[in-house]
């Protein structure tokens, strides 16, 4: 039941995200500047929920924003699931509270993502300079506006399984 | 508390825990890579995605461009005023209300002008289409594509030009039914046949990823000049003869080549897109 509920959240966060992404702030930013608010949302589900439903879920979240560029399946799949792998290795060495780690984490993610996404689809780096600047930008933006994000999905998802299940481990290693 | 400090027990546990994770993660990734290699072979697969994507998110999309617009609108028409003195009041109201009226009649004559340049378009071409308005743009910024607000019901396609004032846009790539994707013949996978108006050298012109597009295949012989006007060749059955693709901004022909290597200016502006002419019949 809680998957399922999971699974519903993700996909509407994810198109929430997306029409945020698309719709809402190139009104007023340029495309280098619009954050990767779906790549936040899946580097929380790599700190909060890091096991295999969690990596379903990353796949999910890549998988609709592939349906949403409509060019290719699976290239921003990848991309996300590489990311979460990435982050779900670190993160318990992570300090999840501190908003610097979790501006660096997501900057760095961002590039790291950008490039497997490159790799994936095949795309040449053809315009070199185009591609440097949409990669900057947006990992600027992304570690800048992370940590703002990242309390605000905490707290819409607080509820979720993953989290008390953290929770529960946090107390049970610092109970002798 | 890293698991190296936790007992045997708990730190097995935890490992086992991750490997199994990265395990799903690996198999996830692969599950990915198939994807990909299937959509590269059947498109048709990546625009089920699409298609079952906008059918989602297009009445998302409209809701929010509606409240986006009423927010707006109640900022510059209320809150704008609050703290105003009494005086003041009525005076900015009156310049509020004349400069949205300015603002709105000058929408309204931009948006004039492009409806008349596609009457006069069909006029002239006896083509057949259906005027869309854009609603959305791919985020990620690698793609470049735009959403619009007319669909299958609309009689909208797969493949159909795009146009805007005898200008080529793109094509559209994947049609819901009420929106649909039309993919900038800037991005990097669009191709158009294209001859060079004045030398009529043929070749084809592929978009850059960028604001410009190169056109290709132009044998270093063909006789291309800067400033050169690039219009369809209607070879590519896709699009109809004589619609201009944009002008020659700079040639390339390295000796011992057998192409040139010409770039090129849209006409459009992909950028600041907002009404756009589905061609559906131009036989």
């Amino acid at each position: 039941m809680n998957h399922i509920r999971l699974v519903l959240t993700a996909i509407c966060m994810s198109v929430i995200a997306l029409v945020i992404e698309s719709v809402l702030l190139p009104i007023g930013l340029p495309v280098e500047l619009v954050p990767e608010i779906v790549l936040i949302f899946v580097m929380y589900l790599s700190f909060f929920q890091t096991n295999a439903f969690g990596a379903f879920l990353a796949f999910l979240c890549g998988l609709l924003v592939d349906m949403s560029s409509g060019h290719l399946l699976g290239p921003w799949a990848g991309a996300y699931v590489l990311a979460f792998g990435l982050v779900a290795i670190i993160s318990d060495r992570v300090f999840v509270e501190s908003r610097t780690s979790l501006s660096v984490i997501a900057g760095v993610l961002t590039l790291l993502t950008h490039i497997a996404y490159l790799l994936i689809s095949m795309d040449p780096f053809s315009h070199i300079l185009d591609a440097s600047v949409l990669l900057i930008g947006k990992a600027i933006t992304t570690a800048f506006v992370a940590p703002l994000f990242f309390p605000l999905i905490r707290r819409m998802l607080g509820f979720s399984l993953g989290e008390k299940g953290k929770i529960r481990k946090m107390r049970r290693t610092i109970s002798p | 508390m890293t698991p190296f400090t936790l007992p045997y027990q708990e730190r097995r546990s935890i490992l086992v825990k991750q490997s199994r994770t990265l395990l799903f993660v690996t198999a996830y990734f692969f599950l990915s890579l198939f994807l990909t290699a299937v959509s590269v072979r059947n498109p048709e697969t990546a625009q089920v995605g699409s298609i079952l994507f906008q059918s989602i998110a297009t009445p998302v999309e409209r809701t929010v461009i509606r409240i986006w617009d009423n927010v707006e609108s109640v900022w510059d028409g209320y809150l704008w005023l609050v703290g105003t003195r009494r005086e003041n009041q009525l005076l900015l109201t009156e310049v509020s209300r004349l400069e949205s009226e300015v603002v709105r009649l000058r929408e309204l004559s931009q948006e004039s002008m492009a409806l008349r340049e596609i009457l006069e378009l069909r006029k002239q071409t006896g083509f057949g289409g259906v005027v869309a308005s854009v609603i959305g743009a791919d985020p990620s910024g690698w793609i470049q594509s735009v959403t619009i607000d007319r669909g299958k019901v609309d009689g909208i396609k797969v493949d159909m030009p795009a146009v805007l004032g005898g200008a080529v846009v793109g094509q559209v790539r994947a049609v819901s039914s009420s929106a649909s994707n039309v993919l900038v013949i800037t991005d990097r996978s669009s191709g158009v046949g294209a001859l060079i108006q004045r030398s009529r050298a043929r070749g084809i012109v592929v978009g850059s990823g960028g604001n410009e597009c190169f056109m290709e295949y132009v044998q270093n012989t063909e006789d291309v000049a800067i400033g050169d006007t690039v219009v369809t060749s209607g070879l590519d059955g896709i699009y109809p003869k004589g619609l201009e693709i944009g002008t020659v901004i700079e040639i390339q022909s390295p000796p011992g080549e057998m192409f040139q290597r010409i770039r090129i200016a849209p006409s459009v502006n992909h950028e600041r897109l907002e009404t756009l002419f589905i061609l559906t019949s131009y036989n």
